[in-house]
């Protein structure tokens, strides 16, 4: 094969199926003419080395294929990619923010050396660093070749862009952002501060829970173990109750439902942030998510491992041991019950949340 | 960027919208590929291969240019050539042209 057929396969290769044969026999016909006008220009055939710094400048085969090719010629686009980096930008944060708090936690409770821990920074951040960024590169491809712009590009509000304010994410912007703020706080009204927009307390929700959906499903690591085994750890602390109990009497049950309750939280806080006035339709999702975190409650109080220490035996002893907390008796299974009926009082609070909305946006 | 980078950046983003008008102007007069290239240059208005045969085929694709093969000198080529919808819309962006045109000689 002569060199000019070498490269022509090549490019023919890379060609979109229809016209192919068609636009390479153009291509040859284009090539043979140069070839013969600069021969002629010579006055004798020219010598392979010529020949092929001529293809050189006519370009390389990815690159003369590309043009035939219709369609974006980029992952994600110019106006797309301010988004894209900000949205990555923050779930990189977040993500280095639970990576280290896990590392502290397994390093607190003893399953992991200094060393570990500090390893598993590195690696829990570099693999959901790199997750991260695939999803959001995949994410982004399908966003970039839709027909229509994407509605937070198009409809968003001043309002909105509480979030934008704050996170500069240069070096010395967030402690700036986080001193500003707090004298701003100080100074802001409670009614100016309920009306900080939806939207972005949503995208944050949004951010939060896919970080740890993705550790909790296993994406990443903190310290080097995995998260079932870190609660199962945390649950053994209390007397009466083994980590192999735990694992199998707790955490392994709550596997599934925990992924399903958080994708679905992820869909409505996402459907939250896109139409911040659909108070019905949300309102009414907040309702069916208090019910399943009841229902979950519910089930560790009395049906899971946990269930015997739960136990309360009257309003009476529920007093004292309270009080014998402040008193300095420190009782883990007591922690443990405060913190269940913690729980359900915001369960009931998010309960009569969404009843108001649901009430105001009726009338 | 130094200097001459830059300005070679700006050059090119400059000629890049004149460059298709140029093509549609040309092939008011049938032309295949070569042909067009080769009367380009001498027009002042150099263009590369792999750029300008990719163009053709998107012209002709959006409707401005039909095209054929032809046998010439022992050789197939394929020749292009204004269609009408290319006609109208040379028209109108030789308008916008002459528009642009005038009102950056006020300016400059």
């Amino acid at each position: 094969m002569t060199l000019i057929e070498q490269y022509l396969a090549a490019v023919t290769a890379q060609l979109p199926g229809e016209k192919r044969e068609d636009i390479v026999a153009e291509l040859r016909d284009a090539m043979m003419e140069r070839i013969e006008a600069r021969e002629a220009e010579l006055g004798r055939a020219m010598t392979e080395a010529e020949t092929e710094s001529l293809l050189r400048e006519f370009g390389h085969p990815l690159t003369v294929a590309a043009r035939y090719r219709g369609g974006p010629d980029h992952l994600i686009g110019p106006e797309l990619f301010p988004y894209w980096w900000f949205a990555v930008k923050t779930a990189l944060l977040v993500l280095g923010i639970v990576v280290t708090v896990g590392a502290v936690l397994s390093f607190v409770l003893g399953q992991a050396s200094l060393i570990d821990a500090l390893a598993g920074i590195w690696y829990g951040f570099l693999d959901g660093g790199l997750m991260i960024v695939g999803v959001a590169a995949v994410a982004g491809f399908v966003i970039e070749r839709q027909p229509n712009r994407p509605r937070f590009m198009t409809d968003w509000k001043v309002r909105d862009l509480e979030l934008f304010r704050h996170w500069s994410l240069n070096g010395d912007g967030p402690s700036r952002a986080m001193s500003a703020e707090a004298a701003r706080e100080t100074a802001m009204s409670k009614v100016a501060r309920r009306n900080r927009s939806r939207a972005a307390e949503a995208l944050w929700c949004v951010a939060i829970w896919a970080v740890f959906l993705l550790w909790w499903g296993g994406g990443f690591r903190l310290g080097g173990l995995d998260p079932q085994t870190l609660l199962a750890s945390a649950a053994a602390l209390l007397p009466g109750v083994s980590r192999d109990g735990a694992m199998a009497g707790l955490v392994q049950p709550l596997y599934w439902p925990v992924i399903a309750y958080g994708l679905v939280r992820i869909g409505l806080e996402l459907a939250r942030a896109a139409s911040p006035h659909m108070a019905v339709p949300v309102a009414l999702g907040d309702l069916v998510m208090a019910g399943a975190s009841a229902a979950i409650l519910a089930w560790v109080w009395t049906r899971s491992v946990l269930a015997p220490v739960a136990v309360i035996d009257s309003p009476e002893q529920l007093i004292e041991r309270t009080a014998d907390l402040f008193r300095g008796h420190f009782s883990l299974n007591h922690i443990l019950v405060l913190i269940l009926i913690f729980n359900a009082l915001e369960i009931v609070g998010r309960v009569l949340g969404a009843l108001r909305r649901l009430a105001t946006a009726r009338a | 960027m130094g200097e001459t980078d830059l300005y070679e950046a700006m050059r090119l983003e400059l000629r890049r919208g004149s460059l298709v008008l140029a093509v549609l102007a040309r092939l008011r007069v049938e032309q295949y590929g070569y042909s067009l290239r080769v009367a380009l240059a001498q027009d002042g208005l150099e263009m590369e291969e792999s750029t300008l045969y990719p163009l053709l085929r998107r012209l002709e694709s959006q409707g401005l240019l039909v095209s054929e093969w032809r046998e010439e000198e022992k050789r197939r080529k394929r020749f292009y050539r204004l269609s009408s919808d290319g006609e109208a819309v040379l028209v109108r962006l030789h308008a916008e042209w002459r528009r642009i045109s005038d009102s950056l000689e006020r300016i400059l």
